[in-house]
Parts: structure tokens; C-alpha cells; sequence
């Protein structure tokens, strides 16, 4: 039941997406998502969504995949359009009860949930196709000119590393857990509110007991092979921008300046 | 009547691209009071299979029955009544006491029977019972916490939680993994009295042969979802292209014998435990009563 949670897959391939910097991926990421938030307008979410559309087919990620990444946010993004679907001024289509919906409202609320699908699967998109090691890596590297400031840069990213690799045994483990009190008669969806919280006491105890010695047996480990954290550590991969990822960073300021100038022209 | 499992076949999260089908079309069936054992190599799907026997998880297709009553329900009233028919499976979890939570062991023991509605009274009387029948002494360990508990004894703490729901069909996913062998031969000898004593029906999945040759008097041996041999451990443990098909390797016993056997000395097959294998030795090294005259003359 807990298995199907998409959450930060990563989808092992070999796409111009999958082989670019990850440092780079992450900061054209948020490049893209700066736009998308700065200009709306529906000529730029098109480009955009093309381009979101060119890469999801070129990484081969499969569609159902892409939906999934939507689900957790499902309610909000309805919710956000009929917001709009029926708060917007203008012409209406139809009456419900005090409320009008109007053709501006499903204009305006088509675009704004256009605009969150197309942030979160864009998002969603660095996940797929990025091994959450080198994620991490990326992340510690790009943090890493913080360090003069005392910000722990290595240290946030190991955290990171070890929260994404126990994740999926966390979850197995709940999962495990879940079972073994319902075959002894655990009964977690039925009774009010304080009789249900009450109900997870035989899961939350031997998850946490888990946790703890889990968190204690990898301390104990990385401190039998010497961890000291990030001082003078070398690493197996290293990081190196190619003609990839300058390509990737020549084609995306060509889509923004082209935007930009398009606008400015006042021709979209 | 039995639990019976109708050529079913599961697949763990269909659709996506971690798709795996862990069983494909087993039949199988636990008569009232038998000791099952199930053996097969790491991922063969030797849990996914017992998980289907309380309705912890439901077939992709086929059907799961236990005493008739089928585990699916699909109205009201059927669900209510396959509730009913999986309570009758105690289901002991791989490394179960790490699923303990309560304060005290008694507590912990108790919330099984307290969930199905029992009394305080009747719980109390369930404790005691459980807890004689796997060997721990009710006075010495009713108020400790489970924390503190060694690995066996939590062991046999958790497993008392679920005999104190009284299962019909004892189900344990490798009850002795990580037991010293004193401690596995102790818990094998309390499971054998259940079985004995209470007619209990055992399934024991396990990746230890000796376990099968202490215990079971029928084995199943998975490979990737599928039975390739169901028999009597005596007859199973000659099959040897299903052993290594399945990825084990025979007792000890059987493993010696076959040895010397290849070695050239004529020996009595079908030999499983230590006893049967000294006297088998014993019978094919003693030379028979004419050929010692013989060589005396
Ligand atoms: N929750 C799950 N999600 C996805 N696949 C799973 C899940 N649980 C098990 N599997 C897969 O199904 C197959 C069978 O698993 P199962 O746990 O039944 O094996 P097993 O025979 O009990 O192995 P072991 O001896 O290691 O306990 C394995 O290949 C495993 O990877
Ligand atoms: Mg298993």
C-alpha cells in the first residue's frame, strides 16, 4: 500500500537530460522556474510546456510516471482553478447557486493550473532523471562557495544522501510493521479521531525503535571507516561541466533572451 | 478443512516500471494439523506467498480459502466473513520482535486478544496460556519491558502475542534466523508441541534444511514464484536438480551420505536425521556376517 508512492524516483537512462551536469540541471531548473512565475503569459507556457513535453519524451520518462508526480498536489491545483473558475469577473457560462463561472475565470484558471502542472512535472523532471548521489553531490557542490559564511555544506548534503537511501527501508519497514500489528488484530480505520491516533502507538514504537538503531549502527559504521566529515575528503566522481552542459546552457539563455526580447518588443 | 490456495499469482506495483510478478500460478493447500515447511533461495517469494494466507495481501488472480470461507470478500457480508476466517491464521513476521511495543511484555501479549474484544479477564488467562506454551515464565517476565529483552526471548514474547489469539494455522516466516542453536532447537521443540499437543496446523518458512528435517513432514520448494517440488522431506532432499534448482543445499546428513555413497560405499538412501544417518553408516561399514567369517578363516 505504501509502495506506490513516486516519490523522488529516479529512472535510470542514458537521454541528453540524464547526461547533463546535475549542478547544471539544478540551476537551469530554477532558471525555468523564475520564468515561469515571472511571465505569465500563455505564448511563453507553451514554449515552455514543449520544451517540457521535448524533454519528457527524449529521457523516454513513461507518461503514467509523469501523472503520478501530479497526484500529491491533485486537490490543490482543482481547487486553485476553480478559484478562478468562478471568482474571475466577466462573461458567465453558467450558474451555481450564488456563484458565477465565466469564460475570463476558465481562461485565467486553464493558465494558472498550466502553470503549477508545468512547475511541479519540470520539477519532477530533475528527479527522474538524476541519480539522487549525484543530486546530492550537486547540491554540496553548489552550496559549497557558502562554506566561507559557516554554512555546513558536505554535512547537509551527507544528511541528505542518507534520508534519500533509507527512504524506501523506512517505508518497506512501515510497511512490514502495518502487517504484522493487523494480523494481531490492529484495526487502524475505524473509531474517532483520539481512538485512531491512538491505534498508531503499535506502529510509531518499533518504527522509531528502528530508526534509532539504525541511525546508531550507521554511525557506529562510518566511524569504523574513519568518517570525519567533508576536510579534505577526494571524491570517487567528480563533477565536470562538458560541451553538454554548455550546449544546454547556450540553448536555454537563447530560449530566455528570445522570451525576453519578445516581450519587450511587446510582440507576445 | 483446509487452507487452500487456488493457482494464484501476485505482482508487486503493476504498471509501473518496478513491476514484478514475485508469484506465478501456485496451488497449495495446509491440511488441518500438518507442518508445512516452505524453502527456496532469497526473493522466491516464499513471504509474498504465506502474506496471502491471512489476507494481508490479496492475489493478483486467484483465490485464497481458508476452511472454505474465500479471503476476498466482496460484499458486506463476505468481508466480514473472510475477516472472520483470517483471524484463524496467526501470522509470525520475519524477526517479529522488533514489532513489540508495549510497556511490558504482558501488555504486549494482551493486545492481540484485547483487539478481537476479549475481556481483561480472558486476555489474562490467554497470556498465561501463550506464554507457557512457548517456554517463558509468567512471573519472571510479565512486567519487564520488551527492550530489554534478549533477541530470543523477544522472540518468543512476540510469538506468544499471537498465540494468544489461539490460530488454527500457525504460519512463521523464519522463526529461527539469528538463534543461537541452543535457542533454535528450544523454539523448534515448542512449535513440534503445538502441533502435537493442540493440533495446531504449522507453516514455517525457512532457509535452514535441518529446521525441515526437525519439523516438517512435507517441504515445498519455490523458485521464482512458482512450486517445483511438493513431497516428504525424505523423498524431497533426494530430488538433488530440485535443490539446485531451488537454490539449496541439502542437510548435512543427506549432503554426507550422498558423499560417501559417491565415494563408493553402499549405503541406504532416504536418510535424514543424524540418528537414521549414524545407523546407516553403521549398517554399510560393519561387514555382513559371512564375509567376516571369511576373512577370519
Ligand atoms: N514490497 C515489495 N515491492 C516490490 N517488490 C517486492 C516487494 N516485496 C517483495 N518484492 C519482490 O518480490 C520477490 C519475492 O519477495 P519475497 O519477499 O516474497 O521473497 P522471499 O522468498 O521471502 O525472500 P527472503 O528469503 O529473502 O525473505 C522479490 O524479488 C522481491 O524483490
Ligand atoms: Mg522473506
Amino acid at each position: 500500500m505504501l509502495n506506490d508512492i513516486a516519490l523522488g524516483r529516479y529512472f535510470p537512462g542514458n537521454s541528453l537530460l540524464h547526461r547533463l551536469d546535475p549542478r547544471i540541471k539544478i540551476v537551469l531548473l530554477f532558471l525555468f522556474l523564475a520564468i515561469i512565475f515571472l511571465w505569465v503569459n500563455s505564448l511563453v507556457y507553451l514554449a515552455l510546456g514543449s520544451m517540457t513535453a521535448a524533454l519528457i519524451f527524449t529521457a523516454k520518462i513513461p507518461l503514467r510516471m509523469v501523472a503520478t508526480s501530479l497526484k500529491p498536489l491533485w486537490w490543490i491545483i482543482l481547487f486553485t482553478f476553480l478559484l478562478h473558475f468562478f471568482g474571475t469577473e466577466g462573461e458567465g457560462i453558467f450558474q451555481l447557486g450564488s456563484l458565477t463561472a465565466t469564460w475570463e475565470g476558465l481562461k485565467q484558471g486553464g493558465l494558472i493550473t498550466f502553470r503549477l502542472a508545468l512547475l511541479i512535472i519540470l520539477s519532477a523532471l530533475l528527479t527522474f532523471t538524476t541519480d539522487p548521489l549525484a543530486l546530492t553531490d550537486a547540491i554540496e557542490s553548489l552550496l559549497s562557495p557558502l562554506k566561507r559564511f559557516g554554512v555546513p555544506a558536505h554535512e547537509l548534503a551527507m544528511m541528505m544522501t542518507i534520508a534519500l537511501r533509507f527512504i524506501p527501508t523506512i517505508i518497506e519497514e512501515t510497511d512490514r510493521i502495518i502487517k504484522a500489528q493487523e494480523s494481531r488484530g490492529a484495526d487502524f480505520t475505524t473509531g474517532n479521531i483520539l481512538t485512531r491516533v491512538k491505534n498508531f502507538v503499535p506502529i510509531l514504537v518499533p518504527l522509531f525503535i528502528a530508526a534509532f538503531r539504525r541511525a546508531d549502527d550507521l554511525a557506529t559504521a562510518m566511524e569504523a571507516r574513519c568518517y570525519r566529515g567533508g576536510e579534505g575528503r577526494t571524491r570517487l566522481r567528480r563533477l565536470q561541466l562538458g560541451r553538454l552542459d554548455y550546449t544546454a546552457c547556450g540553448v536555454s539563455a537563447l530560449i530566455v533572451g528570445g522570451i525576453f526580447l519578445l516581450t519587450q518588443w511587446g510582440i507576445i | 478443512m483446509p487452507i487452500e490456495v487456488k493457482n494464484i499469482t501476485f505482482t508487486y506495483m503493476p504498471g509501473t516500471p518496478y513491476e514484478h510478478q514475485a508469484l506465478r500460478g501456485v496451488s497449495f493447500t495446509v491440511e488441518e494439523g500438518a507442518i508445512v515447511a516452505i524453502a527456496g533461495h532469497t526473493g522466491s517469494g516464499k513471504s509474498t506467498l504465506i502474506q496471502h494466507f491471512n489476507g494481508l495481501i490479496q492475489p493478483t488472480t486467484g483465490q485464497v480459502t481458508v476452511d472454505g470461507v474465500d479471503l476476498l470478500g466482496r460484499d458486506k457480508k463476505s468481508k466480514a466473513a473472510a475477516k472472520e476466517a483470517a483471524r484463524k491464521v496467526g501470522m509470525v513476521f520475519q524477526y517479529p520482535e522488533r514489532q513489540l511495543f508495549a510497556e511490558t511484555v504482558y501488555e504486549d501479549i494482551a493486545f492481540g486478544p484485547l483487539a478481537h474484544g476479549l475481556t481483561a479477564k480472558e486476555a489474562a488467562l490467554r497470556v498465561r496460556e501463550a506464554m507457557s506454551q512457548v517456554g517463558l515464565d509468567y512471573e519472571s517476565y510479565r512486567r519487564r519491558s520488551p527492550l530489554e529483552l534478549s533477541g530470543g526471548e523477544g522472540r518468543r514474547v512476540a510469538i506468544a502475542g499471537i498465540l494468544a489469539l489461539r490460530p488454527k494455522y500457525l504460519v512463521l516466516d523464519e522463526p529461527t534466523a539469528g538463534l543461537d542453536p541452543r535457542g533454535r532447537k528450544e523454539l523448534l521443540g515448542k512449535i513440534k508441541e503445538l502441533s502435537l499437543k493442540q493440533g495446531m496446523a504449522v507453516v514455517l518458512v525457512t532457509h535452514y534444511m535441518e529446521d525441515i528435517v526437525a519439523l516438517a513432514k512435507r517441504v515445498v520448494f519455490l523458485r521464482r514464484g512458482e512450486i517445483i517440488l511438493d513431497d516428504a522431506p525424505r523423498r524431497a532432499f533426494l530430488q538433488r536438480e530440485a535443490l539446485k534448482e531451488a537454490g539449496l543445499k541439502p542437510p548435512r546428513t543427506v549432503a554426507l551420505i550422498n558423499r560417501l555413497s559417491e565415494a563408493g560405499l553402499k549405503i541406504p538412501r532416504g536418510v535424514l536425521t543424524v540418528e537414521e544417518a549414524a545407523e546407516a553408516i553403521y549398517q554399510s561399514l560393519s561387514p555382513r556376517q559371512g564375509e567376516r567369517q571369511q576373512r577370519v578363516k
